[in-house]
Parts: structure tokens; sequence; C-alpha cells
């Protein structure tokens, strides 16, 4: 027995010919096929006599979204009115596909795989005769990638469909991807058929059909057509670059506009008889709070100079210390000649000194120090203290604190593709 | 969203290397691990 709806327009009714039981068509004439909700037995609907296709011993099971159950994604009211559980051509990988029809509307598909969700729409779209078989594929001014050509079985069938369905269905499958967009390329020959899925936030789906958050399955790895938080970070290097530059810039201003003012300095002979003896220089103006940087030298051959530095304030008697070495080594080994260290060196013993007049005190130790050293045992050893000498060294940190940000997210940027393409039968790709 | 803190931030880090430049402050390792046992030093403070 056939009813048609008369509270909702296009719904119809019948009695299930293998079981009895009745079945309701929400998509009323349009639909060609229907799972019976109680013996699980699908029916050719566009057959008067209601033909059995495929009988099934399996109880109708239940899913996330129940046939009938409503929700408005994209400003447009849908109803679940179909449900089919696929898997690869492995049998392994596993996904759900919800048909939704709206009267006005049509069809579209919510397609759920480990937790992504996908919202599919046919494409009227005429195909050339290389769609599917080359590596990159063009629609509506995209450029899509090629990621995975596969089959697809049918698993599981619920609800009503507007094709004719069937356990074990198998059609041939090529996916095309410019995230957030998935483009399949389904079937082969002439009954091909092209969708375009868009990605969805989860949160999304499970708001606009009223689920708990506990209901909704796990978000497992990297979706192939998910959009990454990371991507577009072109204009952080960009910025990165001008900021740079800009460092850069200041840089070679406060380099001509540093005063490098020499405050003291002192160079003598010492011996053995100088080791621990402190020496002092005069008192010495600092115009302003600025970095002191000491430059010490040292004529040093296959040997070591050591200097401990201490700044005083002649006012407030606060010091700065600061213990610096001259090392120079050379010769000649089976790889050939080699030398390292250098015979001066530059250090600022203190930054952001306030002005006041200071003195500096220094005591000099040496390998060449000493009473028995082959006739030579004094070394040339001197110093200038100067005021305000731009920091290279301000610079590189400013350069490593602004590279902090790009290189984050390109790295993370890079491990999030690294993860979408390790699924992709196309290896791995940007 | 982030690009416009990271513009933020590179605003506050290129201020940072210019007040450094003004007021002198310097960071390098001989300062990061100025040594109290500098002998002239002890020499001084007692």
């Amino acid at each position: 027995m056939v009813t048609d709806n008369a509270a909702t327009p296009g719904v119809k009714s019948f009695q299930c010919p293998a079981c009895g039981g009745a079945i309701t068509l929400r998509a009323g004439s349009q639909s060609l096929t229907v799972a019976c909700s109680h013996c699980s037995s699908v029916i050719d609907t566009a057959d008067e006599n209601y033909q059995i296709v495929a009988t099934s011993k399996m109880k109708e099971r239940p899913t996330l979204l129940e046939m009938g159950l409503r929700g408005t994604l994209f400003g447009t009211k849908w109803e679940v009115i179909g449900y089919t559980e696929k898997c690869d051509s492995s049998g392994d990988y596993h996904w759900d596909e919800y048909l939704l029809f709206n009267p006005y509307a049509g069809y579209r598909f919510l397609v759920q795989n480990q937790g992504h969700w996908n919202f599919v729409e046919m494409v009227k779209e005429e195909l050339p005769s290389y769609a599917g078989r080359v590596s990159t594929y063009q629609s509506e001014g995209l450029t899509y990638k090629l990621f995975l050509s596969d089959s697809s079985r049918v698993l599981y069938v619920k609800g009503e469909f507007y094709w004719k369905v069937r356990k074990d269905d198998t059609v041939k499958e090529v996916d095309y991807i410019c995230p957030p967009y998935v483009l399949t390329i389904e079937g082969s020959g002439q009954d091909i058929v092209v969708s375009k899925g868009t990605y969805v936030e989860p949160s999304v789906i499970q708001e606009a059909f009223g689920l708990n958050s506990a209901d909704m399955p796990r978000r497992i790895g990297v979706a192939m057509n998910q959009p990454s938080s990371y991507q577009g970070n072109g204009k952080a290097w960009g910025l990165f670059i001008l900021a740079t530059a800009l460092a850069l810039a200041l840089y070679i201003v406060f380099l001509g506009l540093a005063d490098k003012e020499k405050l003291a300095q002192d160079s003598r002979y010492f011996t053995y008889a100088d080791k621990n003896r402190t020496y002092s220089t005069p008192s010495f103006t600092v115009k302003k709070t600025s970095n002191i940087l000491i430059h010490t030298f040292s004529q040093v051959s296959n040997n070591w100079t050591e200097v401990a530095y201490t700044l005083v304030n002649d006012e407030t008697q606060k010091t700065y210390d600061m213990l610096t070495s001259v090392e120079y080594y050379f010769g000649t080994d089976s790889d050939g000649a080699w030398s390292e260290g250098g015979t001066s060196s530059r250090d600022y013993i203190a930054s952001a000194v306030p002005a006041g007049t200071y003195h500096l005190l220094y005591e000099v130790d040496s390998g060449y120090m000493t009473s028995v050293y082959g006739g030579t045992n004094s070394v040339l050893t001197g110093f200038e203290v100067i005021r305000d000498v731009a920091s290279g060294g301000n610079l590189i940190w400013t350069f490593l604190l602004l590279l902090a940000f790009p290189l984050f997210t390109s790295l993370r940027q890079g491990s999030f593709e690294s993860k979408r393409w390790s699924q992709s039968d196309m290896g791995v790709n940007s | 969203m982030k690009n416009a803190a990271y513009l933020i931030w590179c605003a506050l880090v290129l201020c940072a290397f210019a007040y450094s430049n003004v007021y002198g402050y310097v960071y390098n390792s001989v300062i990061a691990s100025q040594n109290p046992a500098s002998k002239a030093a002890n020499r001084y403070h007692k």
C-alpha cells in the first residue's frame, strides 16, 4: 500500500515487500532506492512493485546522524535521508557518507572520515579526457593536486538514495585537493560524476545538528584537504625581511652616530715581577650612559695572556669586572698549516654604564711571565677603553627574535603538509 | 590575526633594538658571565 503524506508534501510511505514494515520516503519520488529500517532490505522505489534489490541479514545500526535529523548548514536547512559506509580497496580505511536533502536546494553529502568532515556537492562540469590521469587539475580558477587514486566499496546502506545503491557496489575514485577543497572524480567511461568537498570544522557540524561533543568522533591526523592554520606565512616572511632591513638600517645609523670615545689606554711589558700586581688608570669621565668596551692586545705567539679588569665608579665605588684572554697558537700538522686565536680581543666590560668618573684596575698574567722561559720573560700587553660602541651582538639578537615566528610557522607548516601527504599515494608533495 | 601579532612583535623588537643602542645596552657572553673571581676585583674589594 502506497500513501502520500499530506502533512509533509513530497513525503511518500509504503510497506516493505520483505517484512511489511512501514517505510517513509523523505525525498518522495526523487528517491530511487531505500533501505528498509526494519529488515535492511534494499528496495527499488522506481519500480511500481517495489522490487527488492538486495536482502540483508544485518540489523539496522545506529549512526551519528540519524535518518530524519535536521540541521542548518551554510544557511540551508538539511535533512539526513541516507547513509553509506564505504571503504577503500584495501578494506582498512573506512568512512561515512550522509546524504542530505532539501526540497529546494536538492542533495548534498556530509562525509566523515577519522573525525574530519566534508560538505560535498555535485559539480556539473564537462570533464576533459585527461581528467583523473594528470597530476594537477584546473577547476573554477583553482589548481588541484592529485592526492589519491583508488576505488571505494559500499559496506553498509541505510535510508534512501536518489541513485540505485547496494552493498558491495565498487567505483573508481580519484581525489584532487586544493585545501579546503577536494575534487572527487568517480566512475569510469561515460558514467563519471564529479563532486566538490569543502572541509568543515567538526564544531560546525556539531552545532548544526545539535550533537553532543562526547558523541563526535575524535579527529585523527591531518585530512587531505584540511586547511593549515599555518598557511599564508609568506606575509610573515615579508614582514621579517622588512623588519630585518629596518634593523640593519638602524644599525648603520647607530654605527655612524656612536661616539666611540677613547677614555683610557695603556701598554707596557709585563714580566714575572708583575704577577699579582694591580695597576690602575687615571680617572676618566663617562659623559653619558653608554656601554664600555675594552680592546685588549698582547704580543703572544704560541702562548697566552689573561687580563683581569675592574672598572670602578669613583663616587659610588660600584664595580664592573671582566676577565679576558688573548691566545694565539699556530703550527703545522699532517693537514698543513693551522692557527687559532689572535693577538687581540674586544669585549664589553659593562652595559649601560651611568655617567660619572671612573678608573680601571687591571692585572695581567701570561705564559711568558715566568722566571725561566727560554730567556724571554716579558710580554707587551696593552688596552684601550672605549665608550659608546654600536653592538653587532644586539643586531644578531634582533635578527634572531625577528626570525623566531616565521621560522616556527614554516616548520609547523612543513610538518602539517608532511602529515597530509603521507596519506597520499602520490608521495610527499607540497 | 597572527600576522598582526607578528607585526606588533616586530615593532617591539625594533624599538628594543633602538633603545638598547641609544642607552648603550649590550649583551655578550662576557657580561653574562661576569667573573666575580676576577683577580683585580678581589684585590680591590679586599
